[in-house]
């Protein structure tokens, strides 16, 4: 029974290798996409006041009683700009040594002057630090690069998740939800708990 | 890759950046120097003659800033948050 199996199974192989070599190539194939596909071109448009806002309602608007507290918040926002979202609950841990994060850089920001905040998610372009990780332009005006760090001294963090923001300048709704930590030492601190493993280019 | 060194195209000056501070080469060879804010260490250049400046402590919750230099007052005036 089993060599039956083998059999008609090599049989269906040889078949499909056949079909397949005489089959035309289809033009402009759709199989090839990459399986981590970068995220959407950022939107070339620039939202008004009442759309960035009408953004920021339809996925915040919910965490809120009532429409004043939701207001409230959006007001709060604008002009807070806090990168956590506000359900955020103050965690400081001591990352471990050995843990990777990444963290994007700016056009000559060097590697050993890292900013205050990294992310445990993949950076695969700008338009993901922009949208996931909230950066607005006026907090980063250009990027570049990213960088992938390893924690070699235990470092104290606040980690959760990146809140929404807007960038009324860029005129988008920002709505992340990305991954990040926030570093609680002192910046000429930092490279003392960190060495570089990667540097690679992003647009 | 760091770039130390832009011109102030208002005067022609060449600004060179260290962690201390701004030293300033006027055009007639003349120099001046404006120390980094109190607290903070001059990181890089961003946008034409801004800097971004990484703190020892937050401020307003946040650590690293964006800082214009005023050359005729010889002192940096704090613009907004750096990511």
């Amino acid at each position: 029974m089993k060599s039956g199996h083998k059999l008609l199974g090599l049989c269906l192989l040889v078949l499909s290798a056949c079909i397949g070599a005489a089959a035309p190539a289809p033009a402009a194939a759709p199989t090839a996409a990459p399986v981590a596909a970068p995220a959407a071109a950022p939107a070339a448009h620039k939202s008004d006041p009442a759309q960035l806002e009408a953004d920021w309602w339809r996925d915040n608007r919910w965490r809120y009683q009532n429409d004043d507290e939701a207001n409230a918040a959006y007001q709060r926002l604008l002009v807070q700009q806090s990168p956590w979202p506000e359900w955020h609950q103050v965690q400081i841990a001591n990352l471990p040594a050995g843990l990777r994060f990444q963290m994007a850089l700016a056009p000559g920001q060097p590697t050993d002057k890292p900013g205050g905040f990294g992310t445990y998610d993949l950076i695969p372009n700008v338009h993901f630090v922009r949208y996931r990780l909230a950066v607005k332009v006026a907090w980063k005006p250009a990027i570049d690069r990213v960088v992938t760090y390893e924690i070699t001294d235990p470092l104290p963090a606040d980690t959760g998740t990146v809140g929404p923001q807007i960038d009324t300048d860029a005129g988008h709704y920002l709505p992340g939800g990305g991954s990040q930590f926030e570093m609680k030492v002192p910046a000429s601190e930092r490279m003392a708990h960190l060495k570089i493993v990667a540097v690679r280019p992003i647009q | 890759m760091t770039e130390i060194q832009r011109t102030d195209p208002r005067t022609g000056s060449v600004l060179i950046l260290s962690s201390e501070g701004l030293t300033v080469v006027r055009p007639d060879g003349g120099r001046g120097f404006i120390a980094a804010p109190r607290g903070y260490s001059l990181s890089y250049f961003e946008g034409g003659i801004n800097v971004v400046a990484r703190g020892e402590a937050p401020h307003d919750g946040w650590w690293d800033w964006h800082f214009e230099p005023d050359l005729d007052a010889g002192a940096f005036r704090r613009l907004g948050p750096a990511y």
